[in-house]
C-alpha cells in the first residue's frame, strides 16, 4: 500500500479528510476515496518519475479541502487524477460511489461532465464564446434542450452577479469575472465534487476574496470542494488542510485550530 | 456560430485556404458546365439519330460525298426497313465566310418530306414553338433552331437567306439546348439546288450526302446496318456505332472534369489539412478545457470536422457562383455567334457544393483525429 498513511493520524470524524488503509468501497457519507493511488511518468527508456507516490485520501460529502505543497509535490496531478483527467499507474479511486479505476476510457468524459467541476488558475474560458455559451457548454456536450441549458446558464451567472455580462467575451470581462464565470460553468452540472487549481493564483487580493467567499458560501450549502493552493489565505477558508511532498500526503490540520493561517 | 466564430479568428489564413478550395471549384463549375453542354448536345444527337440508321456516301458523308437518291430505292427494297429519308446538307451562311467557331456551324439539313418522316422527326423531339412544322410538298419554306433564329433575327413570315437562295420562314423550333437550336429544315429539293450551285462539275442534280434508315417495328437496327452496309457505294452507321463513336467524343471532357477535381481535391484539401493543423495546435488548450468541462471523442471530431467542412462549403460556394457568374457572361457574349458553351444543370450545382463540402469534411478528419487524441492534461499545460 502507500506511504500516504500520514494522513491516518491526522484524520478525525466530522472532519473533511477521513482516511482509512483498505481498499474497500467507502461508505454513503464519503463523496472520494483514493487508495494507494501512484502516478508515474516515464523518463527515457529506463527510469521513471513518481509522482504520487502512495497517496490516500478521503473527503467526506460537503467537505473542503484544501492541498497545499511546494511546486512538483504531485497536487495538481493529485487533482488530475482525482479529476480523470489522468489516470493513476497504480491504486484505486471512488467518487459519489463509483470505482472509477473500474471505468473504460469512453465513459470517462460522462463522468467527468456529470459528477466534476473544474476551476483553473487561467480561467480557461473559450475565448470565442460569450460568457453564457462558456457557461453551457458542459450542458451543450450532455444534449440539454437550448432553451433549458440558456435558462440554467443565466441563472447561475446571475448567481455569481454576472446577469449583465451574459454575451460578453471573456477578452471583455476583468480577471475575477472570467472566474466567476468559471465558477458558474463549473456548477452548471450541479456536480458531486468541485476541484480547484490555483483558483485565486491570478487575481488581485479583492477578487480572490470574492472568488473565495463565492466558492466558501457554495461549500456552506453543500458543495463538496478541494482547492489546490499556494496561497494561506487562500487555504483557510477550507475546512482542512492537507501539504504535500514529493508525491506524498505528509501533514493535515485544521484551520480553525491554527489562528495564524485564519485570516479569512 | 462557433465554428464561424473560430474562421473569423484567423480571417487571413481562412480566407487564403477558402480561396484555395474556390479556384478548385471555380474550375470544375466552368469545365463541368462545358461538358454538361457536351453531354446535352451528345443525348441530343443520340435521341435524334439513335433510333435510325445514318447511310453515307462510301467517300465519306456530309460535304466529303455524294450518292445519287436512288440508292434510297435500293435500301428501302431490304426487309426489315420501313421508309428511308435521303437528304443533302449545306451551310446556311457563304462557305467562304465561315471563321472558326467553336461551336456547330449552322447546317441546313435538305430531307425528302415524307408524312412518315415529318411524323417521325417530331416524334424525335423537333417541336414548332411557332409557326409551323415542314410538310410533304413544301418548297422554298424552312424551320429554324432557336438560335439560329436569334442570331440571323428570324421570325415566322420573314425570309431567311441561305447562301444564294431566300426561303420563307414557317416554324422556329422550340429551344432544345442541343445542336438542333442551330440547324435548320428544308426540302431535299431545295437544298440539292444549292449543292448544284456549289458543285458545278456534279453531273446530276439528284444526289444526296446522307440517308436516314427507319426499321420496322422489332427489327434489329444494328443488324439491318450490316445488311445494308452490303449495298454498293454505301458506309452505313449502326445505332451503336453512332453510340460509341459519340461517346468516345465525351471521354476527353470527363476526364478534364476528373483532372480538374483531382487538381481541387489535392490543392483544395493539403489546404485545408494544413489550416486545421495549424488550428488544432493553436487551440490545444481550448481542447483540454472541452475535455475537463465533459466532451467526448465525437464531441471534437464532430467541431473538427464540421469546421473543416464548414470552409469546404463556403470555398465552394465562391468558386461555384463565380465560375457560374462567369458562364453566364460567356454565354451571353457569345450567343449572338450561335454559340452556347456552357449549361448549368442541377446535379452539377449538387455536385460542386457537395465535393466542396465534402472535400473538406475528409480533409478535417486527420486534424480532427489528432484533436480528439490529445492528452486534455497535456492540452491543459500548452500556452
Amino acid at each position: 500500500m502507500s506511504d500516504g498513511i500520514d494522513t491516518r493520524a491526522a484524520s478525525s470524524e466530522g472532519l473533511g479528510i477521513l482516511t482509512s488503509g483498505e481498499g474497500n468501497p467507502p461508505p454513503d457519507d464519503l463523496i472520494l476515496r483514493a487508495r494507494g493511488l501512484f502516478k508515474r511518468y516515464p523518463m527515457g527508456t529506463d527510469n521513471c518519475v513518481d509522482a504520487l507516490r502512495g497517496v490516500d485520501l478521503d473527503l467526506r460529502r460537503g467537505g473542503f479541502l484544501a492541498l497545499m505543497g511546494p511546486s512538483g509535490s504531485g497536487k495538481s496531478t493529485l487533482l488530475n487524477v482525482v479529476g480523470t483527467l489522468d489516470q493513476p499507474s497504480e491504486g484505486r479511486l471512488w467518487l459519489d460511489g463509483r470505482e472509477l479505476t473500474q471505468v473504460p476510457n469512453s465513459r470517462l468524459p460522462d463522468i467527468r461532465r456529470r459528477l466534476i467541476g473544474f476551476i483553473f488558475q487561467g480561467f480557461n474560458l473559450i475565448p470565442s464564446l460569450n460568457a453564457l455559451e462558456n457557461v453551457v457548454l458542459p450542458l451543450r456536450y450532455e444534449g440539454s434542450p437550448k432553451n433549458e441549458a440558456r435558462r440554467r446558464g443565466t441563472e447561475l451567472l446571475e448567481m455569481v452577479a454576472l446577469g449583465d455580462r451574459l454575451h460578453h467575451l471573456p477578452t471583455e470581462l476583468s480577471g475575477g469575472e472570467q472566474q466567476r464565470v468559471a465558477i458558474a460553468r463549473a456548477l452548471v452540472m450541479e456536480p458531486a465534487l468541485i476541484l480547484a487549481d490555483e483558483p485565486t493564483g491570478e487575481l488581485d487580493s479583492t477578487s480572490s476574496r470574492l472568488i473565495m467567499e463565492l466558492l466558501s458560501g457554495l461549500n456552506q450549502n453543500g458543495q463538496s470542494l478541494i482547492v489546490v493552493t499556494h496561497d494561506p489565505t487562500t487555504a483557510a477558508y477550507a475546512e482542512r488542510i492537507v501539504r504535500m511532498r514529493d508525491g506524498l500526503i505528509v501533514d493535515e490540520e485544521d484551520p480553525e485550530e491554527d489562528t495564524s493561517s485564519a485570516a479569512v | 456560430m462557433e465554428p464561424l466564430r473560430n474562421l473569423r479568428r484567423r480571417k487571413l489564413r481562412a480566407a487564403l485556404t477558402i480561396f484555395g478550395i474556390a479556384i478548385g471549384i471555380f474550375a470544375f463549375t466552368v469545365m463541368g458546365s462545358m461538358a454538361e453542354k457536351i453531354n446535352q448536345l451528345v443525348g441530343g444527337a443520340l435521341d435524334f439519330w439513335g433510333e435510325s440508321i445514318s447511310v453515307e456516301p462510301e467517300s465519306g458523308g456530309g460535304f466529303g460525298g455524294f450518292f445519287p437518291v436512288s440508292v434510297t430505292e435500293q435500301i428501302e427494297a431490304l426487309e426489315g426497313v420501313d421508309f428511308a429519308t435521303p437528304s443533302a446538307i449545306v451551310l446556311f451562311g457563304n462557305p467562304e465566310d465561315q471563321g472558326f467557331s467553336f461551336g456547330a456551324p449552322n447546317l441546313v439539313f435538305g430531307n425528302r418530306l415524307s408524312q412518315a418522316w415529318v411524323e417521325r422527326v417530331q416524334e424525335q423531339g423537333l417541336e414548332v414553338v411557332e409557326g409551323r412544322f415542314l410538310q410533304p410538298g413544301d418548297r422554298g419554306k424552312i424551320v429554324v433552331g432557336s438560335d439560329l433564329a436569334d442570331t440571323e433575327d428570324l421570325k415566322v413570315g420573314t425570309t431567311a437567306r441561305v447562301q444564294t437562295r431566300d426561303f420563307e420562314v414557317v416554324g422556329i423550333l422550340q429551344r432544345s439546348l442541343q445542336f438542333t437550336d442551330a440547324f435548320a429544315f428544308t426540302s431535299l429539293e431545295d437544298t440539292q439546288e444549292i449543292l448544284a450551285e456549289q458543285f458545278p462539275l456534279l453531273t446530276t442534280s439528284d444526289v444526296a450526302t446522307g440517308i436516314q434508315v427507319y426499321g420496322e417495328p422489332g427489327v434489329d437496327l444494328d443488324q439491318l446496318a450490316s445488311r445494308i452496309d452490303q449495298l454498293p457505294q454505301v458506309r452505313a452507321e449502326s445505332p451503336e456505332e453512332l453510340r460509341s463513336q459519340i461517346e468516345s467524343g465525351t471521354v476527353i471532357f470527363n476526364l478534364i472534369i476528373f483532372g480538374v477535381a483531382l487538381i481541387a481535391i489535392v490543392v483544395g484539401g493539403l489546404s485545408v489539412i494544413n489550416t486545421m493543423i495549424m488550428s488544432v495546435s493553436e487551440r490545444t488548450r481550448e481542447i483540454g478545457i472541452k475535455r475537463a468541462v465533459g466532451a467526448k471523442t465525437r464531441h471534437i471530431l464532430a467541431e473538427y470536422i464540421g469546421e473543416a467542412a464548414l470552409i469546404g462549403f463556403i470555398g465552394g460556394l465562391t468558386g461555384f457562383v463565380i465560375g457560374w457568374i462567369l458562364t453566364l457572361i460567356i454565354n451571353d457574349q457569345t450567343r449572338d455567334t450561335g454559340t452556347v458553351l456552357f449549361t448549368m444543370t442541377p446535379r452539377l450545382a449538387l455536385g460542386a457544393l457537395l465535393f466542396s463540402l465534402v472535400l473538406g469534411a475528409v480533409a478535417g478528419i486527420y486534424p480532427a483525429l489528432r484533436a480528439a487524441r490529445m492528452n486534455p492534461v497535456q492540452a491543459l499545460r500548452s500556452m
